[in-house]
């Protein structure tokens, strides 16, 4: 482990303010998977999201000098990802699938998941395609609800971590990642996994 | 995949069922560890940091010789000193000699001889300007050659001006072309 891996997120940005370039190096080595992971799901395009977390990045070292100290360092990242990525989305439309479909006549993912030529999911887990089927899940769940999923149960970020992020209020995102949450479900439950929650048992009887 | 995992996402959707909050947080906290970890390709960082350098966000990278320039340049300042001090330790002898053959009164003489010298030379200078400035004003008053001068003076001064201008981006030796 080298010098600069030891370093905690202050001591190496003042590293890299000082004109280390070994202090940048480390400073993406450390946060590239988390960033990247982040601005991944959010698009769901590999070379997109290289692309976006490049600029992240950038844009990071060009506001070095301003990052606050007693900010945690990851929170400050993942500010500046989100903003780079939704600047991006502004300018493209979404690419997620609603689950009841939508109001220009698009079936929507209960009419993708009616399909008994696949596999059983069941079966597809059993081989252990478990954590593809749940990135499936949620790439089929709204873009803003996702980022939170991943914010808040991927990245381990608090409440008010995710709230400073992404600019919206402390109870908006507990709101968010509640409906998140019961859409994933939804959608997992769709693909067969568990008993298949109530709103899926409602939307059907409807 | 394992069958922990499958039983965190069980765990996750009969919370969820149930509607209890803090159980499907921490069975969805669980199942989110065993998502694939999603990395860039190999040499992202590389490429972060070469395009931070391109657009000069990064410090410039020391240069591998810049140990060699430093021990250099101590390395010919202690040379220098040293070879004054044995110079001077040389000269001593012959220079304390020459002080002590020299009287007051040839010092003096050759003072005021060499004095003389200086206000020769800066007589003939003067007298030269002088010359070369009443021709200048004789020929001022022709207007041909004081238009003439005028316009190969303005010439000048704009062709001075574009030539800076044309020079001044490679002036320094750290300038680097980035594109």
């Amino acid at each position: 482990m080298s010098t600069y891996q030891k370093l905690d997120d202050a001591a190496l940005v003042r590293r890299a303010l000082e004109g280390s370039q070994q202090g940048y190096a480390e400073l993406v080595r450390r946060y590239e998977g988390p960033v990247y992971s982040l601005i991944l799901r959010m698009v769901r395009d590999a070379a997109l999201a290289e692309d976006l977390a490049q600029e992240a990045f950038l844009k990071a070292f060009s506001a070095l000098d301003r990052f606050d100290a007693k900010r945690k360092l990851s929170s400050w990242l993942f500010k500046i990802a989100h903003n780079t990525t939704l600047d991006h989305l502004r300018r493209r439309r979404p690419s997620t699938v609603p689950i009841g479909g939508n109001d220009e006549g698009e079936a929507g993912l209960e009419a993708v998941l009616v399909d008994s030529s696949v596999e059983s999911p069941l079966a597809a887990a059993e081989r252990g395609d478990l954590g593809r089927d749940l990135d499936l899940a949620l790439a089929r769940i709204r873009v803003d609800y996702r980022e939170l999923l991943v914010l808040r149960y991927q990245e381990g970020l608090s409440y008010n971590e995710i709230a400073e992020i992404t600019r919206l209020p402390l109870g908006t995102v507990k709101t968010h990642l509640h409906r998140g949450r019961k859409e994933m479900a939804t959608v997992l439950a769709e693909m067969g996994y568990g008993q298949g929650s109530t709103e899926t048992h409602r939307g059907r009887d409807a | 995949m394992k069958p922990r995992d499958l039983e965190h996402l069980r765990r996750w959707l009969d919370a969820e069922r149930r509607d209890g909050q803090s159980e499907a947080e921490s069975a969805l906290r669980s199942l989110f560890a065993a998502l694939p970890v999603a990395q860039p390709s190999a040499g992202f960082g590389d490429r972060v940091l070469a395009n931070a350098a391109r657009l000069g966000l990064l410090p410039a990278a020391p240069s591998r010789w810049a140990w060699f320039g430093r021990w250099f340049s101590a390395s010919l300042l202690a040379a220098a000193s040293l070879f004054l001090v044995v110079l001077g330790a040389q000269l001593r002898g012959p220079i304390l000699r020459w002080l002590g053959e020299i009287t007051w009164t040839d010092l003096s003489v050759a003072l005021i001889a060499s004095m003389g010298h200086l206000i020769a030379a800066a007589a003939a200078i003067w007298q030269g300007l002088l010359h070369s400035s009443e021709s200048l004003s004789l020929n001022l008053q022709t207007p041909g050659t004081a238009l003439t001068l005028i316009v190969a003076l303005a010439m000048s001064t704009l062709a001075f001006r574009a030539l800076r201008e044309l020079l001044s981006p490679d002036r320094s030796s750290a300038y680097v072309q980035l594109h």
